[in-house]
């Protein structure tokens, strides 16, 4: 993508903080205090190269038509190396919902460059991709313990009631069907 | 407690309480808090299963995340075809999940789905049949054999989808290894992997068969003279060591049992199979 086709508002304060986790949002989360100064200067620092002139451009140049959903993620990804590399200790809960804010923000300076559209679909869709992402690179690297992961997945399915198998079924299922009719 | 097993239980307490904020922060419109969180938490239980059992982890986990985002009322059409796609492979798998039977969770050569699948279910069975071909092939030498012997008719051994971390299934083996153990085990073992392998090359290419291709070459298993046919069928119900029962939906019309004779109590005639 050439530099200056984008034809993109500069951020204000109100864009920035439009979809950015409200506080009462980040107690539920357990962040407070220190914590909540670290989220805002990691969320604000990603904010700055998504919206900043000269980070802007490169950033959104990684969106493509062919796999919105995938690029976005990985556009995500890659602001979140750059914070990363220069925050060490920054913790999942933080990363996990600036991650989920700064996908939102990307989405919507996309959008408004008309690069793409994203949907709820496409979001969801973007998101999971993320966190596939990210959690995989986790495991890879031996930062996280895949036991440990089952373990606290598990728990927090049963407090959320919700049960992924089930979800993972439904969909093997209807591919099943398709399958078959398509036999 | 590790730090990302202390945020994924945050996760799922903060979201526990109905927000719709977490979805306004992906800019989602009337999106619960209970997709993003299936999301979450299906993402992390892909993920995890898939690296302790050996499956490519990102997949599992992106199958995991929409499988979780659809248990939390999550519809959307390029969602779930992007999680099949994760998912190819393991379709088969995922219906022996589903009717409680045992979904692949081979060691090395199942997709990730499989091994989501056979360790989420939680059930113990075998599924066979060439559309349920998830293990690997190495596996299935081992562990068809035996139950060749108990099924009685060569003709229904497809594939096994297995698993090896299953205290039942592994009871089950044991069991049947013992029983069969006079019988032609190797002779079927072989069979049965050239069925499976015969029926895996039928399918798509893609990156399940890619891994089962990859275990195959690396157990030496000699595929020369296989020919591709596909199998329709299903291989269902088992108890821990107990009898399995199995059928092929009319399998001499799809080629599978062309060649094939039962000999009574003398075994099975493999001549024409493998001719």
């Amino acid at each position: 993508m050439q530099k200056g086709l984008l034809n993109i508002p500069e951020a204000d304060e109100a864009q920035k903080g439009g979809d950015i986790p409200p506080d009462d949002l980040l107690r539920q989360f357990g962040i407070e205090g220190e914590e909540k100064q670290i989220f805002e200067a990691y969320l604000g620092n990603g904010m700055q190269l998504i919206h900043g002139r000269e980070t802007r451009d490169k950033i959104l140049s990684r969106i493509n038509k062919d796999d919105p959903e995938g690029s976005l993620a990985n556009a995500v990804g890659v602001v979140m190396d750059v914070l990363d590399s220069k925050a060490k200790g920054v913790s999942d809960m933080v990363r996990f919902l600036a991650g989920i804010s700064m996908l939102g923000q990307i989405a919507e300076v996309a959008e408004a460059a008309g690069i793409a559209k994203f949907d709820d679909d496409a979001r969801v869709l973007a998101m999971s991709k993320l966190l596939a992402s990210q959690i995989s690179k986790g495991i890879r690297s031996g930062k996280y313990n895949p036991q440990e992961l089952k373990q606290a997945a598990q728990q927090a399915a049963t407090k959320l009631k919700i049960d992924p198998t089930k979800g993972m079924a439904e969909i093997a299922q209807g591919a099943s069907k398709r399958k078959s009719k398509g036999a | 407690m590790a730090p990302v097993v202390a945020a994924v239980a945050a996760v799922g307490s903060a979201l526990s309480a109905t927000s719709i904020a977490i979805g306004s922060a992906i800019g989602l419109t009337g999106i619960t808090a209970g997709i993003v969180g299936g999301a979450v938490v299906g993402g992390v239980l892909g993920a995890a299963t898939s690296a302790i059992f050996g499956g490519e982890i990102e997949k599992g986990a992106l199958f995991g995340a929409i499988g979780g985002a659809v248990a939390g009322g999550f519809s959307g059409a390029n969602s779930i075809n992007a999680a099949n796609s994760a998912a190819s492979g393991a379709s088969a798998g995922a219906s022996g999940a589903s009717s409680g039977a045992l979904g692949g969770a081979s060691l090395t050569a199942a997709p990730s789905q499989g091994a989501v699948f056979g360790q989420l279910s939680g059930s113990t069975g075998y599924s066979l049949g060439a559309d349920g071909i998830l293990a690997g092939a190495s596996q299935i030498a081992d562990k068809v054999a035996p139950a060749a012997s108990l099924v009685g008719h060569a003709g229904e051994i497809g594939s096994v989808i297995g698993n090896s971390a299953s205290s039942d299934m592994a009871a089950f083996l044991t069991a049947t290894k013992e029983a069969s153990i006079a019988q032609t085990k190797w002779m079927a073992g072989t069979e049965a992997v050239k069925m499976g392998a015969s029926a895996l090359l039928d399918d798509k290419e893609d990156d399940a068969l890619k891994l089962q291709r990859e275990a195959i070459a690396a157990s030496k298993i000699d595929l020369e003279g296989v020919r591709p046919q596909r199998v329709q069928g299903r291989f269902s119900g088992t108890t821990q060591a107990g009898s399995v029962s199995s059928y092929l939906n009319k399998p001499e019309k799809q080629g599978l049992l062309g060649g094939y004779q039962y000999l009574g109590g003398r075994g099975y005639d493999y001549a024409k199979r493998t001719a």
